[in-house]
């Protein structure tokens, strides 16, 4: 029996579940047991277990072979949810290495940024991605084995970065697979790099402990099995697709990806292959609501319908309970440094009940053996009703930042009186504990955004504000904000002095993912300070009001 | 009654011009220029048109044009284009 779990008080950490296997462990077993299933449905066909297997022991192989598999490697992914960069995600994690996703629609500096600080050794690089993935190895000064298995050859300009290997489709026998040792859970699983308030993005190494605590909830949450049919919406890069992933394959059942048009409202998707688990960001949700797209009785064989990344509005949950009336609804909450999901409120089934919900959804109470409490400022425990900060502690939590103590020791440490054995990470989330809700996520402490689900940290659009514009004064603010609360994008704020427009936002699109780079520049004639001389944002906002 | 061809070809092309003006706005807000944006272009391949993005663009033109967009007259599996959204306004 799963322990109970805590809010708002320590817990014994002996309560923790006994952690599983590695994942690599864990897609071997499925593979051998489920070779003939489907496992995926990506780029317009069905794919097996056994497919996938094989392309991932190619990869897996490749990387032994040349020495760059096991504990301490790391094996970046260059790829958008293609039949490639799934087997190059599964083949990293079956040669014993982490995996670290890299998004090809991010700009070639910050690739070139991700590969340096995770320093990877091995790169995969899928078929339509193969031109992205030129200018950020041009950048990258260390040696890095490019494993193409699309590629029937290396790419022309491979021959002008001598300091790299590439290893193509035919070069990719897999015979170096059979020497691969299993992990331990201590091992790396992935590296996630996130917006960084000091203006440069900062990873995450979640353990293969991490993750076991995770699915292990996740599965005796959720009970998923073979015939299971999943959705897989986000990006890599976003820890929300490790759920996806690795729920699914685990229960041997099949991922669908929806091609990337219907991503933003797969209601057709869905229905056509009658898939039985959704997992969105409430935005989703919204814009399929807002097209008039979440129809009542529109999803009936959904049986688990899973909403992260962002706050959920009741009244989205509520169009969404008309839409999937099979369906159970889940509103999970957790950071990157939590790994994945840390708590979950389950929504009633029974409308009016749902109807009473507060307008932004609950996130309820912490998974089995992990812990949530919130904390005053003096750092004592908040009572019930009380607002403070958001402490998270077990087993999901990750040891800290890559390569970066000192934003470590800042976030990851524990709260007084807690007891010593469980790490712990201070959230910046505001939260309070609602008798019958669990507890309710109220806004952030900082000036953390979320954008469409993913984390912003305005300091870093302003860190590159500011290099664009060539001046100090530089802000950027979420806005505006859409009748669900949800903030519709960034605006930015130089002074005259600034170059045009189209100058600054250029030169932010070479260093920032398309999310953080602002939808519109406003230049200002005198700049506003408070009494303490720092920019005032709230006259800011009233320009653009 | 049945509207006839030319009427409904002439609504289509009213439709279709607003929305190329939406869209205008919208990448000249970001410092993007239109020009060479056709009724056929992708417009998930521009890299700056998110879901965000596309609904302001259909709610505009629902406005401005007076016409409801009926998104089960689109396939989104094959790429958004202007052509395709013009073809969903009822």
């Amino acid at each position: 029996m799963s322990p109970t779990p805590q809010v708002g008080t320590f817990a014994d950490p002996r309560d923790a579940p006994e952690p599983a296997g590695t994942l690599g462990a864990m897609l071997r077993e499925s593979m051998a047991r489920h070779a003939s299933r489907v496992a995926l449905w990506v780029d317009g066909r069905a794919v097996t277990y056994q497919e996938l297997s094989a392309r991932a022991a190619a990869i897996a192989g490749a990387l032994a072979e040349a020495g760059l598999a096991g504990p301490g490697r790391r094996c970046a992914v260059l790829g958008a949810r293609s039949l490639s960069a799934f087997a190059g995600v599964a083949g990293a994690l079956l040669a014993g290495s982490a995996y670290v996703p890299l998004n090809p629609r991010h700009p070639a500096a910050r690739l070139a940024q991700a590969l340096a600080a995770a320093e990877a050794d091995a790169l995969v690089v899928d078929v339509r991605s193969a031109a992205a993935a030129r200018e950020p190895l041009g950048l990258t000064r260390h040696p890095v084995l490019v494993l193409m298995p699309d590629a029937p050859a290396p790419p022309a300009w491979g021959a002008t970065l001598p300091h790299h290997r590439f290893l193509c489709g035919r070069d990719l026998t897999g015979t170096g697979a059979g020497a691969l040792r299993p992990g331990s859970p201590q091992d790396g699983a992935y590296l996630l790099f996130t917006s960084g308030s000091t203006g440069a993005p900062k990873g995450v190494l979640v353990r293969q402990a991490n993750v076991a605590a995770y699915l292990r909830s996740a599965a005796e949450r959720y009970r998923p099995g073979p015939e299971d049919r999943f959705t897989q919406l986000f990006d890599l890069t976003f820890d929300l697709s490790v759920h996806d992933l690795f729920l699914c394959w685990g229960a041997g059942a099949a991922l669908y990806c929806p091609p990337e048009g219907a991503r933003m409202a797969p209601r057709e998707f869905v229905r056509r292959n009658a898939l039985t688990f959704w997992f969105s960001v409430p935005s989703t949700a919204a814009f399929m609501a807002r097209l008039r797209l979440l129809r009542p009785g529109d999803f009936p064989t959904l049986r688990w319908s899973l909403f992260c990344g962002e706050a959920l509005p009741r009244r989205i949950a509520e169009s969404w309970a008309a839409a999937a009336p099979n369906s159970l609804i889940e509103n999970l909450y957790g950071p990157t440094e939590a790994t994945i999901a840390i708590t979950a409120f389950r929504l009633p089934r029974d409308p009016a009940a749902i109807a009473r919900l507060p307008d932004i959804v609950p996130i309820g109470t912490p998974l089995p053996g992990q812990q949530a409490v919130v904390l005053r400022e003096d750092g004592s425990p908040a009572a019930a009703g009380e607002d403070g900060e958001l402490f998270l502690g077990g087993s999901q939590v990750a040891d800290g930042y890559w390569r970066r103590p000192d934003l470590t020791a800042e976030r990851f440490r524990p709260p007084a009186g807690s007891a010593p054995g469980t790490q712990w990470y201070r959230t910046g989330d505001r939260a309070r504990l609602a008798p019958g809700h669990g507890l309710l996520f109220l806004g952030r402490m900082d000036r953390q955004v979320k954008i469409g689900g993913h984390r912003v940290e305005l300091q870093e659009v302003e860190a590159a504000l500011r290099h664009a514009a060539g001046c100090d004064s530089a802000a950027a603010m979420a806005w505006p904000a859409d009748e669900d609360g949800f903030a519709r994008g960034i605006v930015a704020f130089v002074t005259e002095e600034a170059p045009a427009n189209e100058t600054v936002l250029d030169a932010c699109r070479r260093s920032l993912p398309p999310y953080m780079v602002p939808s519109r520049v406003h230049r200002v004639a005198e700049w506003p300070v408070n009494d303490n001389g720092k920019t005032d944002y709230a006259r800011l906002r009233r320009m653009v009001e | 009654m049945q509207p006839d061809a030319q009427t409904t070809e002439r609504t289509d092309d009213t439709i279709l011009r607003l929305l190329t003006e939406a869209l205008a706005r919208k990448l000249g807000e970001a410092g993007i220029p239109a020009a060479g944006i056709g009724e056929e272009t992708d417009l998930l391949d521009l890299g700056v048109i998110d879901s965000q993005g596309l609904l302001d663009v259909i709610l505009e033109v629902e406005e401005s044009g007076g016409r409801t967009f009926d998104p089960l007259r689109i396939d989104f599996e094959t790429g958004i284009t202007l052509g395709k959204l013009a073809g969903a306004f009822a």
